[in-house]
């Protein structure tokens, strides 16, 4: 195995020359080319947190986050890729498979023969999945899958879907192959951002998948394998939002430096002065944060889960306020597809919306506080 | 000084994050005292605590429906992986 340095100096001189010149281009062709993503197999970045003995690098949740980092700051879409490939499908193999799963799908994915999708948002069922619509039978040992999934990255070219169906109350993960029968996928277009992230609809009409396709055990355990998913999803999007922030604050100062209005660069203007110290300070608060995540992460510690959201919820909010406040700096430019502060712009809003909103997180963060920051006695009521 | 009990580790854990009265044989998720966030949480808490690993055998939520229920629970693991 490489060392680790090297790898993630690869990446980083990667994500320069390679990803960041081209990240306007992708979106523009709604797609990631093919040479990209055999580039990102080949410096192991599809199998970062995949143990080496299912052929990836087994990164910790610090340099997994730093990886995100380096290849999110240069492209969100390609950043979407490690979300979906690694952290929720991925994180889930490694987590509830059986030794078998691990051993057929793993190493597979970290070479990237297989790109993994995650299919559990439906045209109704967002972060409430209790109410999934795709359905399943039984029927010996194989499954009979129907329904219709929605906004799933990379659905269009993923060979394998992480796929949540429901029998009544009871509800099983299922490994579904895009190339069994009745699995077909629309690519959906016209969105504000992720273009090139291949979003799709996947259609399950009579899919028959093998119980040995069934990830954890049918029926049991949903709650676990959905929440796991969705926590290193969320650990994900707290360090994409870092990610844009850095990429956006980069933007705002080397602009800043550069362009002149009135006889002098604009970066001597206080009001422009302003918005770079609060988006330095935001950034440096929302680095901190994933990193305590990070360490909890890695500690295996309870109370990662928490830190992992509260994260992910500040950061996509701080990311989206430094984008805005990149697009302002940069003033009527800041609306040309010329610069790439738009695209930032749009890419940042989509972080406050995915792996829970910032308003079904909220109630969560609240009663964490309601109960660990209440002291009883401190002062009587009058 | 007595040592804590299985059950008292878990009950205090769980007091932590819950303000209704509870007893060992509570149905925590039942009754809805804790969401489903929580039980990944209470999760990570019993490996850390107990040094086990749970894996796909182990998720029922029986397992993990009451304190009386996770001291069980953790024992079963403890014997399974002894022998």
């Amino acid at each position: 195995m490489k060392a680790l340095h090297d790898v993630l100096t690869q990446v980083e001189q990667f994500a320069a020359e390679e990803l960041r010149p081209r990240a306007g281009e992708f979106e523009a062709q709604q797609e990631i080319p093919q040479d990209v993503i055999i580039s990102l197999a080949k410096h192991g970045v599809l199998g970062a947190t995949i143990p080496v003995e299912y052929g990836g690098l087994a990164l910790d949740a610090i340099d997994y986050g730093n990886l995100t980092e380096t290849v999110g700051k240069a492209c969100n879409s390609v950043r979407e890729l490690l979300t979906v490939h690694v952290s929720l499908v991925g994180e889930s193999i490694k987590r509830w498979g059986s030794e078998e799963q691990k051993r057929y799908w793993l190493p597979r994915m970290a070479t990237g023969e297989i790109l993994a999708a995650f299919a559990l948002t439906e045209p109704e069922v967002g972060s409430d999945a209790k109410g999934i619509g795709t359905s399943y039978r039984q029927e010996g040992n194989r499954f009979i899958l129907n329904g219709r999934k929605k906004w799933i990255s990379f659905g269009g070219i993923a060979d394998l879907f992480l796929v949540f169906a429901s029998r009544g109350e009871e509800m099983t993960a299922f490994l579904v192959e895009s190339s069994m029968a009745g699995v077909s996928t629309t690519k959906m277009s016209n969105l504000l951002a992720s273009s090139s992230s291949h979003l799709a609809e996947i259609h399950l009409q009579d899919v028959e998948v093998p119980l040995e396709n069934v990830l954890s055990r049918v029926g049991g355990g949903f709650a676990y394998v959905v929440n796991t998913a969705l926590d290193h999803g969320r650990y994900s999007i707290a360090w994409s939002g870092v990610a844009i922030a850095q990429e956006a604050l980069d933007g705002m100062v080397t602009y800043g430096r550069t362009r002149k209005q009135g006889g002098r660069v604009i970066c001597e203007y206080a009001e422009v002065q302003k918005m770079i110290a609060d988006a330095s300070a935001n950034l440096h608060a929302a680095r901190a944060l994933c990193v305590a995540a990070g360490l909890k992460r890695r500690d295996k510690h309870p109370d990662a889960i928490i830190e992992t959201t509260i994260a992910k919820y500040f950061s996509s909010k701080m990311a989206m306020k430094v984008a805005t406040d990149a697009v302002q700096v940069f003033g009527g430019n800041g609306f040309s597809r010329d610069y790439p502060v738009e695209r930032l712009f749009r890419e940042a809003k989509v972080l406050e919306i995915i792996e829970g909103t910032s308003q079904v997180l909220q109630p969560v963060i609240a009663q964490h506080a309601l109960r660990t920051c209440y002291r009883k006695g401190w002062w009587s009521e009058p | 000084m007595v040592e804590a009990t299985l059950e008292q580790i878990v009950y205090t854990y769980i007091a932590e994050h819950v303000d209704d009265e509870f007893d060992y044989d509570t149905e925590i998720f039942e009754e809805g005292f804790v969401n489903s966030l929580f039980a990944i949480q209470l999760m990570t808490f019993l490996e850390k605590e107990f040094a086990i690993k749970i894996t796909m055998d182990d998720l029922d939520m029986e397992n993990y429906k009451s304190v009386n229920a996770i001291g069980e629970f953790v024992r079963r693991w403890r014997e399974r992986n002894v022998r």
